[in-house]
């Protein structure tokens, strides 16, 4: 246990002596949360709309007004000798509205009318979002002035949202952005560490010492791993103050989760840095197995099952899937441990699997050294 | 001024040997234009499909069957299993077995007929707050359309009321919101991911060359060979900015190549523009990669400090959600972002079809940005040199 702390002690001697590396790994996880629960998310509101009003009479306008009574449309006027394409064109908007000559009188006479909605199918999602809004806005128009002549529907369908019941993708984002941050950087200095350590040579000191393989990993873990969870609380306050944290159920599968993750990238981390022995190679190995697949595949962006199967098998050794399950659960559901029970145990595999692949490491550069 | 150029030949050549040897980095500027694309193209796909959806009928009728049938036609939606209580539906929702649960009530087929609308309750897990959205409009739209079945069913049982419907209909205001879907009709989710990430790799390799062709030189204690010849500073740039713009066009081409055979990802606009706007973030690319380089002093430090530089510029560019979702005051803050013009670049031009008329903001931008951030390069780097 001594030698295990005396090791640790060391590590974080030399993990402080690098300010850089330091400020970094304190400042970036705020930064890397605010951007990952904020830029992504796939709600548009306040979209700019481009207005082409041919009609220009009380009725349009009021048609024009219900678009924008929703806030998520802010119009734009198209300007003389311009035409919505041409906006779209130049990217200035994503979606025009282009009300025909005739609107007001045609609609009270009961002829036929279209309203054009022209869309930017760029972004093919954004589109289909605001397709359908457009879509739900004229139906609701319609439904008010047609004034209760319209026959009453005779089904009526009640959709409740539950646990997110104003549909805010904030939360979604939020709950995920910690699974990428929690991996990321713990993971790269913990990767950093063991590889500067091949680099340098230093770690024959520590196989000529009497300190044995599980104290060495060990001890090099604690500073890495307590530098996490520093990291966790600043993430947490963050996401307390921007994303709505809270606990609706009990907070325990949130605690422990998170602990568990957190040791699985550090020593995740670690074998990385053993295995390449060279920082730069480190770098790198992080960045696309810890951090793009993350983020690609572990549901925090889209749903697994929208994963092609061919890929799923990749989601499925994710660690940043089970944890990002967790909190999804804890922070907004609050299933408690029926819930995600499994996700921890898969967690807990995680640490004990990869403190073996340390192991085996160690042991065999034992005998190569 | 023969000289001048002379020494610029020699030193490409020295670069692109440079390059050649350092397989490493080589096989970084291949092989992530064809596999990343390809997997960011399939992986990332936020279409909904597949909710796993959970029927109770407490009515148990033909008519609620009816109902039922109709309402998981949507194809988004898999039925999964039958619950025989609301309360068993929920249970299963909340261990996640669900995404959502479909409860026609025990009175669903009595109160089809008392005048008012009988309800159906669909609750929806709704944390993804994206499916959930879309999950309501599919139930909206199948919604009415067996709403409309109905009525037309039930104006034809009475020929009295037939009349009389008839009628109204004929003052009833109609009004459709027609949808024209431009430069994507088939809707095709790739394309936006895709034409993203082919902006994002051009730039990250640039920097990523540009990085390690100027720390590498510092670190091997070359600089000074360098330093002792009698190239100047911007002729020593130069020539190793060349093999940047190069590799990282033929990355382009490679990029767009593999975007079209494997998504059909068309270039409507003119290539030369698309290779202009590319070879501007090329330059500021590689300026941003030499001045990292610049502050560090060995190979890892520059990569850390790309490494942390590049997801923030990643992700405010708008590669993976359109820059009018974010808040506000993150929209201003990726005015900063020289990735961003880029993007809007590549979708303008290859999507598109846009010309030189519609763009020439972002490209002008994004020229700017290319002098700046090599211009302070330049000014680092000489200043090292000194």
């Amino acid at each position: 246990m001594k030698r295990i702390l005396a090791q640790a002690a060391k590590e974080w001697k030399q993990f402080r002596r690098d300010r850089m590396t330091l400020a970094l790994s304190l400042l970036l996880p705020s930064v890397m949360m605010l951007l990952f629960g904020l830029a992504l998310s796939m709600d548009p509101d306040n979209v700019r709309l481009a207005v082409e009003d041919l009609d220009n009479t009380p009725l349009s306008r009021s048609y024009l007004e219900s678009y924008m009574a929703t806030n998520d449309f802010v119009p734009v006027a198209t300007p003389q000798g311009s035409s919505i394409e041409e906006l779209l064109d130049r990217g200035h908007v994503r979606i025009g509205l282009r009300i025909p000559p005739n609107f007001e009188r045609d609609l009270r006479r009961g002829v036929p009318v279209t309203a054009q909605v022209l869309l930017d199918g760029t972004d093919a999602n954004t589109a289909s979002a605001l397709r359908n809004s457009a879509k739900a806005i004229n139906q609701a128009f319609l439904r008010r002035v047609s004034q209760g002549r319209a026959p009453q529907p005779i089904i009526e369908t009640h959709v409740r949202f539950w646990y997110n019941p104003r549909l805010s993708d904030r939360r979604f984002f939020g709950s995920g952005a910690l699974g990428l941050v929690l991996i990321l950087f713990p993971a790269l200095l913990s990767a950093l560490a063991a590889a500067r350590e091949h680099e340098y040579g230093t770690v024959i000191q520590a196989y000529a010492s009497t300190l044995s393989a599980p104290q060495w990993i060990v001890g090099k873990a604690i500073p890495y791993i307590a530098m996490g969870l520093v990291e966790l609380v600043i993430c947490f306050t963050i996401g307390v103050l921007l994303f709505q944290y809270n606990f609706p159920g009990d907070p325990t599968p949130f605690l422990v989760g998170s602990l568990l993750y957190i040791i699985v990238a550090v020593f995740y981390g670690m074998a990385v840095g053993n295995m390449m022995q060279a920082q730069a190679a480190a770098i790198q190995a992080v960045q696309l197995g810890a951090f793009l697949v993350s983020m690609l595949l572990s549901g925090y962006l889209v749903p697994i099952s929208n994963v092609p199967v061919e890929l799923r098998w990749i989601s499925y050794i994710l660690p940043a899937t089970y944890y990002i399950d967790i909190t999804r659960d804890s922070l907004l559901r609050g299933g408690g441990w029926d819930a995600v029970w499994k996700s921890a145990a898969v967690l807990a595999v995680m640490v004990v699997f990869f403190f073996g692949v340390n192991m085996r490491r160690m042991h065999r550069m034992q005998f190569s050294a | 001024m023969l000289a001048a150029l002379q020494r610029y030949r020699s030193l490409t050549i020295k670069e692109f040997q440079q390059l050649r040897r350092n397989r490493r980095l080589l096989i970084q500027l291949i092989v992530p234009p064809t596999v990343v694309l390809v997997i960011f193209g399939f992986a990332l796909n936020p279409e909904v499909s597949h909710l796993r959806t959970g029927i109770v009928d407490e009515s148990r009728t033909p008519q609620s069957r009816e109902l039922i049938s109709a309402l998981t036609e949507i194809e988004a939606f898999d039925v999964t299993a039958y619950y025989g209580s609301a309360s068993d539906a929920e249970a299963a929702l909340r261990r996640l077995e669900l995404d959502l649960a479909i409860i026609v009530p025990a009175s669903y087929a009595d109160s089809l007929h008392t005048g008012r609308p009988a309800r159906v309750q669909v609750l929806v897990d709704a944390v993804n707050a994206n499916s959930a959205a879309i999950a309501r409009g599919y139930l909206a739209q199948a919604t009415a359309d067996y709403n409309g079945k109905l009525l037309r069913r039930r104006a034809g049982q009475t020929s009295a009321r037939v009349q009389m419907v008839d009628s109204r209909a004929q003052q009833m205001p109609d009004l459709r919101a027609e949808a024209i879907v431009l430069y994507n009709p088939g809707m095709i989710h790739a394309w936006f991911f895709v034409s993203g990430v082919i902006g994002v790799l051009m730039f990250l390799n640039s920097a990523l060359v540009g990085s390690a062709a100027a720390v590498r030189e510092k670190e091997l204690g070359t600089i000074e060979q360098l330093l002792m010849s009698p190239a100047q500073t911007i002729e020593m740039l130069a020539a190793k900015t060349t093999p940047v713009l190069v590799v990282v066009t033929g990355d382009l081409l490679l990029a767009l190549l593999a975007a079209w055979l494997v998504f059909d990802l068309p270039v409507r606009g003119s290539l030369p523009l698309l290779l202009l706007a590319g070879m501007l973030a090329a330059v500021a690319g590689t300026g941003v990669g030499i001045t990292l380089a610049t502050f560090s002093s060995t190979q890892q430090q520059a990569q850390l400090l790309t490494f942390f530089l590049m997801p923030p510029l990643v992700l405010l560019s708008g590669a993976f959600a359109p820059v009018e979702t974010m808040p506000q005051w993150l929209q201003y803050v990726s005015w900063i972002d020289p990735l961003r013009y880029l993007l809007v670049l590549v979708r303008g031009i290859a999507l598109k079809g846009a010309g030189l008329t519609q763009l020439w903001e972002p490209l002008a931008i994004l020229a700017v940005f290319a002098v700046v951030l090599y211009g302070v390069s330049a000014a680092r780097f000489r200043r090292q040199l000194g």
